[in-house]
């Protein structure tokens, strides 16, 4: 591994991982898939590093659910996956429902809308969202507006529903 | 000017648009009640989405921290300790967000937006700041995580900053926000701690010291009371003389917080589930007006927790809150943990947030250490 890409591995290594966990909900997942984003780094070391690190994982993970659809595997991106750490005993909220629903949730949005959204989480700005994405950046304002609403109101609906059925 | 479209309103929210549209944008903001109350509805959106997103982070347990580091000695109280939990620097991911749990919650306990849209600011506990500065604080100024920050998983920068304010109390909110922002002094120990005196083992009331013991920023508080007597005559005299005697002078700290009367001890406060946890310690900062005898002791939802704190509340990162409570102007965010009740009491103090965390018989030094560190 070149030097550069060394370098873009210490710096984004983490924030990639935690976009595709939050993505997928699974951390070996997200590692796998970091990990290969950096390999593509290293056969085509990217100028403008960060948007090409995140267009390159949200692409390989639309390729992923492209394959798994095809195949008619069903990816578990609801399983709410166990934190590394043992869960302390004041974990006794029903925390991992609540990440199940807003999974849920934000698997109901567009690719587009959830992407800007996960990125924007990032700290991208609207140029980087813009780049990463292939968008235009005016249209960067609506898309998040959109994406934001309907992550809140299918979240909400689910918890309605959750209330409703207990 | 016709009304505002969507996506400029959230523009502006993330500070994502020019000078001069900013000042368009703002014009009309001022002129029209509509656009305004779905600026303040983006708000809420874009604040309930960030949290949501943000809960979907792993939670590192609060143990894996106490693990981390051995029990300190009293004696290692003085010296700044490590950062807990934050293993690996550079990431931070492991940290879930407590608050974000909380913007779940408020969001399940019938947060709707739709219903008051003008309040949405308001009712949202968390200044637009807190959330512009990253993923794992609402507390923007803290140097500690700020100078550990990765620049690649940083929150948006200061994008609400520029964002315009819909209402004069958000203005004044955010005004004092970037005020406190450029204070050099060490301005956010909005802390209730210790006086300088040994503790009764195996009780525990932690203050927020940060990087800090526990009985320095007892000293700070301490010294912040007689700041705020000598600057804006809040203090009773009865709290800052015990100051005074205590510390000395402490001239040029800028700090505030509440110098008010101490609250009462344990037993007059009485209520089962402060049974076992230390109240036999002064409280520089409790609510003067606080009376046991007459404050009942109810559970509440986030929402109105985050609203009876004046529209933000403290929280401890990482761990998820079983429930929250009010008595009369404390509201106290309950955490189980399998040594008892964990509770973090918070107060509005000013313009600030005063808090103390009680932790439960039994629980290790270190632990109760840990805890009061993350107090975000």
């Amino acid at each position: 591994m070149s030097e550069f890409v060394a370098e873009l591995y210490a710096q984004y290594k983490d924030a990639l991982e935690r976009m595709l966990y939050r993505r997928t909900g699974d951390r070996e997942r997200a590692e796998e898939l970091t990990q290969e984003v950096f390999s593509r780094a290293v056969a085509a070391p990217p100028r403008n590093p960060r948007p090409w690190l995140f267009a390159v994982a949200l692409n390989l993970l639309r390729e992923e659910g492209r394959k798994a659809t095809r195949h008619g595997r069903r990816l578990e991106l609801y399983r709410g996956e166990q934190p590394t750490t043992a869960p302390g005993p004041d974990d006794l909220f029903d925390r991992d429902e609540r990440v199940a629903q807003i999974r849920q949730a934000l698997e109901t949005l567009t690719d587009r809308d959830r992407e800007a959204l996960l990125l924007q989480a990032e700290g991208f700005n609207y140029d980087e969202i813009a780049q990463t994405l292939g968008l235009a950046r005016g249209a960067i304002g609506t898309t998040l507006a959109r994406a934001r609403r309907r992550l809140v109101d299918a979240y909400r609906a689910r918890e309605g529903t959750r209330h409703v059925a207990s | 000017m016709s009304h505002l479209d969507e996506g400029l309103i959230h523009a502006a929210l993330d500070g994502e648009i020019d000078a001069p549209e900013r000042a368009r944008v703002e014009a009309h903001l001022a002129s029209c009640p509509a656009c305004r109350a779905r600026y303040d509805e983006a708000i809420g959106y874009r604040d309930l989405a960030r949290g949501l997103v943000l809960a979907l982070d792993p939670v590192a347990a609060p143990a894996t921290a106490s693990l981390a580091r051995p029990a300190p000695a009293a004696a290692s109280l003085s010296r700044p300790a490590p950062a807990p939990v934050r293993a690996r620097p550079r990431q931070g991911w492991p940290l879930i967000v407590a608050w974000a749990a909380t913007l779940v919650a408020a969001v399940g306990l019938g947060y709707r937006l739709g219903d008051r849209p003008a309040t949405a600011a308001s009712e949202l506990a968390f200044d637009s700041r807190s959330l512009a500065a990253g993923n794992s604080s609402p507390v923007a100024d803290e140097p500690s995580r700020a100078a550990s920050a990765d620049p690649a998983t940083a929150g948006p920068p200061a994008e609400a900053r520029s964002a315009p304010s819909s209402t004069p109390a958000r203005r004044d909110q955010e005004a004092k926000a970037v005020a406190s922002e450029t204070d050099p002094a060490p301005s956010r120990e909005e802390v209730a701690a210790p006086p300088p005196r040994a503790e009764p083992a195996p009780f525990a009331r932690v203050a927020a010291g940060k990087d800090e013991s526990t009985a320095v920023a007892a000293r700070v508080v301490a010294e912040n009371a007689v700041a705020d007597r000598q600057e804006d005559s809040m203090g009773t005299p009865a709290a800052a003389q015990k100051a005074d005697a205590r510390l000395g002078s402490a001239a040029g700290r800028r700090n505030r917080v509440a110098a008010t009367a101490p609250a009462p001890m344990a037993d007059e406060r009485g209520g089962e589930s402060t049974r076992g946890l230390t109240r036999d310690l002064l409280k520089l900062d409790g609510p003067a007006a606080f009376n046991p005898a007459d404050q009942r002791r109810r559970e509440i939802s986030a929402v109105a927790a985050i609203a009876a704190l004046g529209g933000s509340i403290r929280l401890i990162d990482g761990l998820v809150p079983a429930r929250f409570e009010s008595q009369g102007e404390i509201v106290r965010v309950v955490y189980r943990t399998g040594f008892g009740p964990l509770v973090l009491e918070q107060w509005r103090a000013g313009d600030l947030l005063a808090h103390e965390l009680v932790a439960p018989t039994g629980a290790p030094a270190d632990s109760i250490q840990a805890w009061g560190k993350r107090v975000r």
